[in-house]
């Protein structure tokens, strides 16, 4: 076959071509850390990546939505605390109250402590965790309980639980109405119908004021224990639910972690291994440009002179 | 016999034969770097006068070249246009999946459900509804961007396409031109050897255009053929037109397919860069934009058929989240932008900490919402119970006149349950509703009886057509009867002993919202699986591009080594005829001095 120099020339063009854009390959890809960038450089790992990613963004959306759960959960477990040990104290007043050997001084003391622990459970039926007063239900933007001049006690919440998702589709409550606290009951409109708590501290009040005791009075006494119950319940699952809260926030951050493990080794450029390849391909280069330049020293046409 | 004078003109015809011999060589040196120049050489025989010699003679001067090479270089040539110009496209098409980086579509998709999972956190927060509708608005004006960036490329690849029609044209026109000369010039006995290496550029050029076979004639002009269809015959030409065919009446020029014609007969165009300009035009973009089109339509829907339920921090209610009906116009709703307290978060009125409308759109993301059909808010379905103590045998159907425009309500009996119930769909003011007036009555033990418009039952429970006892006022006379899956004008609903109580109450209150079936994907899935398609078919468009092009680097390289001009070659064979040359005049000189022997004898 004929060689001309022509031909030595297209092919040295080509082939320096081809050299020369796997080394502008290798450099974009150490340049820019990633493998892939375009879905065509590798449309399966590509679609995937993009797969990871959007998990990783979703997972990092649940991670938030836990991070305020648990400061809720939090708050809302001290705010049960206060009120637990209130029903606590209501209890030992009461049994106080119950004796018959009790004086004028100490009824007065006793009302005086009634009308502070009713004082407090308002305030505490009113605990705020940011703009949100967590036990009025949805109604979350203002206070829950007022307590009238006379002594009136209006739920200005309702009924409703509150979800947010910790994972698809899987959702914690993070409320618990007033009501259910104070084991009152309220129509959904937030007319009570019955007192819970407050019924008793009113009895109890009027106890202390001088009014006869009810002929029931024990039963009034096992009416507390129920309501302090109740507490104790509403305490167990908020802190179930704090617990739930904070595995799914250690499950979602393990998940990430192994999920950006494997968009990395997808996505992210083996910068020792792309460097050596980029160093072999350029040698390449330089020797296809010397070999280049030696087969174009010569020709007849030098030699004829 | 040879004589003196008669050597002289072998002298003279070698001076001449040498001299050519040194043009060829000059002319060939010339052209070395001249594209798709085949070498030139001289056919040089003895001559023949009788018995005697006559020296030299040129008998033809030849292009060296192998033509099966050329002819699989053209079509190899047009194979790789294609791929080129269709890897090229596809490559600026994928720039607007830039998603890996994170400016892309599924990234401020994902940065929307985000933002209502953190209202699901704080419902009542305004900084979060701000957030939520600027979210909205990025993701609009993302799907905007990228229906803007498609009709860009639709216009760019319309213009080139026009353009590459012209230069097809401009070359097919030199391409006759050239045929008329060669035709001329060889007609008179000589080689028309530049003339055809001229074509032979014009039809290279053309190879990168369109695919085309050639055949050469006799003559020694060339026929091109596009798919059958002659483009060049002799020096008449036919010019290739582009036309744009909508692909319905009234469809948008998006989805509209090119035609290539050439005199009114359609061609197909298969190779060449206009091949992959169609195929980008007709195919690529078309299918990205519907699908672009389908997931801005099911989120415009789905979200807003959630959103107008819900409440707003100001109780606000019924309106949309996005506005617009496709990719081109969707936006966010005005009034949310001016005021983000309107955001349906809540899912009932005076609950600024209820968070069930916002957990529900955020649930989109994760539902098979893609592919879901809308039932639309004209109709309900509604079950009745007779209060009569119907048999199932003895729900006849609806009743209605015949005439049934201007109807305001319409049924349509879905399902017959046990003894006493049936459920019925109610449409509002149907419009479209065609209606057909044969019935199936499917009856209690299989058979099927097939009613006209008007239904009669005797006694016994038959259904009948004809009215048995016409003075019986009890008798279902104007019954229209349907069976299941049929529809109707509502009026009443009958059964063997009279009209139901319970239907004759108005059933025309609808407060029912549009439903929707399950879809088949989610948003990212879908948004997913196109990102995969065009990543796949741009991979696939430069692969095939990477292989033609080493069977066109091989076909090249080959066609430069039978053709191509060696410097090394013309140097020796200028030596060559250099000497030769100097033989031939020592020869003249050596005649004249024998001559001159002659004459002084």
């Amino acid at each position: 076959m004929r060689v001309t120099h022509k031909s030595i020339t297209y092919k040295a063009i080509v082939n320096m071509q081809r050299s020369l854009r796997q080394v502008e390959g290798k450099t974009d890809e150490i340049s820019t850390g990633r493998k892939i960038s375009l879905p065509s450089d590798d449309p399966s790992q590509a679609t995937r990546a993009l797969g990871y990613q959007q998990k990783i963004a979703q997972s990092q959306q649940y991670s938030r939505n836990m991070d305020t759960v648990v400061d809720r959960l939090n708050q809302t477990e001290s705010a049960l605390g206060e009120i637990n040990g209130s029903v606590v104290q209501i209890k030992e007043i009461a049994l106080t109250l119950k004796d018959p050997s009790i004086t004028a001084e100490e009824l007065n003391n006793a009302f005086e402590k009634l009308s502070q622990l009713k004082e407090q459970l308002v305030k505490l039926g009113n605990t705020k965790v940011g703009d949100q007063y967590i036990f009025g239900g949805s109604n979350t933007t203002s206070r829950s309980f007022e307590l009238t001049d006379d002594g009136q006690i209006l739920y200005r919440g309702n009924t409703s639980e509150i979800n947010v998702e910790m994972g698809d589709n899987i959702s914690i409550t993070t409320n618990i109405p007033g009501t259910t606290i104070f084991s009152m009951q309220a129509t959904t409109a937030g007319i009570i119908t019955d007192n819970g708590v407050f019924g008793s501290l009113d009895t109890l009040m009027q106890v202390a004021q001088g009014g006869e005791p009810p002929a029931d009075f024990d039963n009034v006494l096992d009416e507390i224990d129920g309501l302090n119950n109740t507490v104790i319940n509403a305490r167990a699952i908020n802190s179930n639910r704090g617990f739930r809260a904070e595995s799914a926030q250690e499950s979602l951050s393990a998940e990430q972690t192994s999920v950006e493990g494997v968009l990395a080794s997808i996505m992210e450029t083996d910068t020792a291994l792309a460097l050596t390849e980029l160093l072999s391909l350029q040698e390449a280069y330089q020797l296809t440009l010397n070999v280049v330049n030696k087969s174009f020293q010569r020709s007849l046409v030098d030699v004829l002179g | 016999m040879n004589n003196l004078i008669s050597s002289l003109q072998i002298a003279k015809r070698a001076l001449s034969t040498q001299r050519l011999g040194l043009s060829i060589a000059g002319h060939n040196i010339s052209n070395v770097n001249t594209p798709n120049y085949a070498r030139q050489q001289a056919l040089v025989e003895p001559g023949v006068s009788g018995a005697g010699m006559a020296g030299v003679e040129i008998t033809y001067i030849r292009r060296i070249q192998d033509r099966v090479v050329d002819e699989r270089l053209r079509l190899n040539t047009q194979e790789l246009a294609k791929w080129k110009t269709l890897s090229d496209r596809l490559n600026q098409i994928e720039t607007f999946f830039s998603d890996l980086s994170g400016t892309g579509l599924s990234g401020a998709l994902s940065d929307f459900w985000n933002s209502w999972q953190d209202l699901t956190v704080s419902p009542e927060s305004e900084s979060s509804r701000l957030v939520t509708v600027q979210r909205g608005v990025v993701l609009a004006s993302r799907l905007q961007d990228m229906n803007a960036g498609i009709e860009e490329s639709h216009a760019d690849l319309d213009a080139e396409i026009n353009r590459k029609i012209t230069e097809i044209n401009e070359i097919t026109t030199r391409v006759g031109k050239l045929n008329q000369e060669i035709v001329s010039i060889e007609l008179s006995g000589s080689q028309a050897n530049d003339q055809r290496t001229l074509r032979d550029y014009q039809m290279a050029q053309l190879s990168e255009l369109i695919n085309f076979r050639t055949t050469e004639r006799v003559d020694g002009s060339v026929q091109v053929f596009v798919d059958s269809l002659s483009l060049v015959e002799g020096n008449r030409v036919t010019e290739l037109v582009a036309e744009l065919t909508p692909d319905s009446e009234g469809g948008s020029t998006s989805t509209a397919s090119t035609k290539v014609l050439a005199s009114n007969n359609e061609v197909n165009i298969s190779e060449g860069a206009l091949a992959g300009l169609i195929e980008a035009r007709d195919q690529h973009l078309p299918t990205m934009l519907t699908r672009m089109k389908t997931l801005s339509e099911t989120l415009i829907t789905q979200v807003n058929k959630l959103h107008k339920t819900g409440y707003g921090l100001d109780n606000s209610s019924s309106l949309d989240f996005f506005s617009g009906a496709s990719i081109e116009d969707i936006t966010v709703n005005s009034q949310l932008l001016t005021d983000p307290k309107k955001l349906g978060v809540s899912g009932a009125t005076g609950t600024p900490g209820n968070n069930a409308r916002a957990l529900e759109i955020a649930q989109l993301r994760t539902s098979l919402t893609i592919g879901a059909t809308v039932i639309p808010n004209d109709r309900q379905t509604l079950t009745v119970e007779s209060t009569d103590g119907w048999a199932k045998n003895d729900i006849l159907g609806v009743a209605g006149s015949s005439d049934l425009t201007g109807a305001s309500t319409w049924a349509r009996i879905l399902k017959i349950d046990s003894g006493t119930q049936v459920t019925v769909e109610l449409f509002q003011n149907p419009t479209t509703k065609t209606f057909d007036k044969k019935f199936d009555f499917t009856q209690e033990d299989g058979s099927t009886t097939v009613l006209t418009n008007k239904v009669y039952r005797d006694a016994a429970g038959n259904y009948l057509t004809v009215d048995p006892n016409p003075s019986d006022d009890k008798d279902l006379d104007q019954l229209v009867a349907l069976s299941e899956g049929e529809e109707g004008k509502l009026e009443e609903l009958w059964s063997a002993t009279g009209k139901s109580s319970v239907m004759t109450a108005n059933p025309q209150t609808f407060t029912s919202n549009e439903t929707f079936t399950e879809g088949t994907q989610t948003f990212s899935d879908y948004f997913a699986s196109m990102y995969s398609f065009i990543g796949t078919q741009s991979q696939q468009a430069q692969r095939n591009s990477d292989n033609t092009e080493l069977l066109v680097q091989q076909l090249t390289d080959y066609r430069e080594k039978v053709s191509g001009v060696s410097l090394d070659e013309e140097m020796a064979n200028l030596i060559q005829f250099q000497r030769a040359f100097e033989a031939s005049a020592r020869y003249i000189r050596v005649v004249d001095e024998m001559l001159s022997t002659l004459m002084n004898m």
